[in-house]
């Protein structure tokens, strides 16, 4: 998907943009989204291990969980990574 | 743990039954499969509002991406609700009854009663859910200002009151007979010592 398709596809939606005064390319867009959502998440992920290691006992449940948190997080962001990429979105 | 007192050990720890955070997760499973709902509607009316755009173009990496995103965000809060639940404890020690109240990640109070302190153990059940899961709130009473504090849906509440019964009256006839001394060897005199050794 190009920056054209974007914006048809927003005109056909109500939302008129102006190309010439659009600053950034969707490929932009989408970059500056996912770097946002995996900032969060590095965020979040600290927060949570903070919480783990400091209240958690360090029980062998504990880490089990942990492993299976970044496991899923993983996955997860190389998944958005790869569709980005492969699909040229990025 | 670093709430613990010095010869301080915990003796049984209790958290709410499972069935409360299974909840949250079943909530957080409907979340993940929800678009797999939404995205084929979207389109159905989409194409009936005459939005040409989207049948004509692949937007199957997009949405694909925005899924992706969605994913991750409830994988997090899931996660988040699992830690407020697991962290959300009760720990009852050789010396006191800790309550560990974790509402939210950044929103944890930890406030105990000692246990020579406690008068009375009570159990409650309330509601239909409580009667089904077989749990129970218990209520522990002191004397001091600490007040009340509640065990909410405690699992085995029945073996628990009795267990917090049990280490109270322990905890008492150790901390007051350890502050009595006997005096003189004539008729004997128990006089209680201000200060404990």
């Amino acid at each position: 998907m190009n920056f054209t398709s974007l914006v048809q596809f927003a005109s056909s939606s109500g939302v008129h943009i102006n190309l010439d005064s659009a600053p950034l390319s969707a490929g932009r867009i989408v970059w500056a989204i996912l770097i946002l959502v995996l900032g969060i998440c590095a965020l979040l992920s600290y927060a949570l291990v903070y919480h783990w290691k400091s209240y958690g006992n360090g029980n062998r449940f504990m880490k089990f969980v942990q492993v299976i948190y970044f496991v899923g997080v993983g996955v997860i962001s190389a998944m958005l990574i790869v569709v980005a990429s492969l699909y040229s979105l990025i | 743990m670093k709430f613990l007192l010095e010869g301080e050990a915990i003796l049984k720890s209790v958290r709410r039954h499972w069935f409360f955070v299974a909840g949250q997760l079943i909530f957080f499973l409907f979340l993940t499969v929800a678009p797999f709902v939404i995205f084929p509607i979207f389109f159905v009316i989409s194409r009936s509002a005459g939005l040409s755009f989207i049948s004509s173009v692949d937007i199957g990496p997009l949405m694909l991406f925005a899924y992706g995103i969605w994913f991750l965000i409830v994988w997090m809060m899931a996660f988040t609700a699992w830690t407020n639940y697991y962290l959300d404890v009760w720990y009852i020690t050789n010396m006191r009854v800790i309550d560990i109240n974790q509402s939210a990640l950044f929103n944890r109070a930890v406030s105990s009663i000692r246990l020579d302190m406690i008068q009375d153990a009570s159990i409650m059940t309330r509601g239909f859910i409580q009667v089904f899961l077989g749990v129970a709130d218990v209520r522990i009473e002191t004397a001091g200002e600490s007040g009340t504090f509640i065990i909410k849906d405690a699992v085995g509440a029945e073996d628990l009151k009795q267990f917090i019964s049990q280490e109270s009256r322990k905890a008492f006839e150790k901390y007051h007979t350890s502050n009595i001394r006997v005096e003189s060897s004539g008729p004997v005199k128990i006089t209680p010592d201000s200060s404990p050794e």
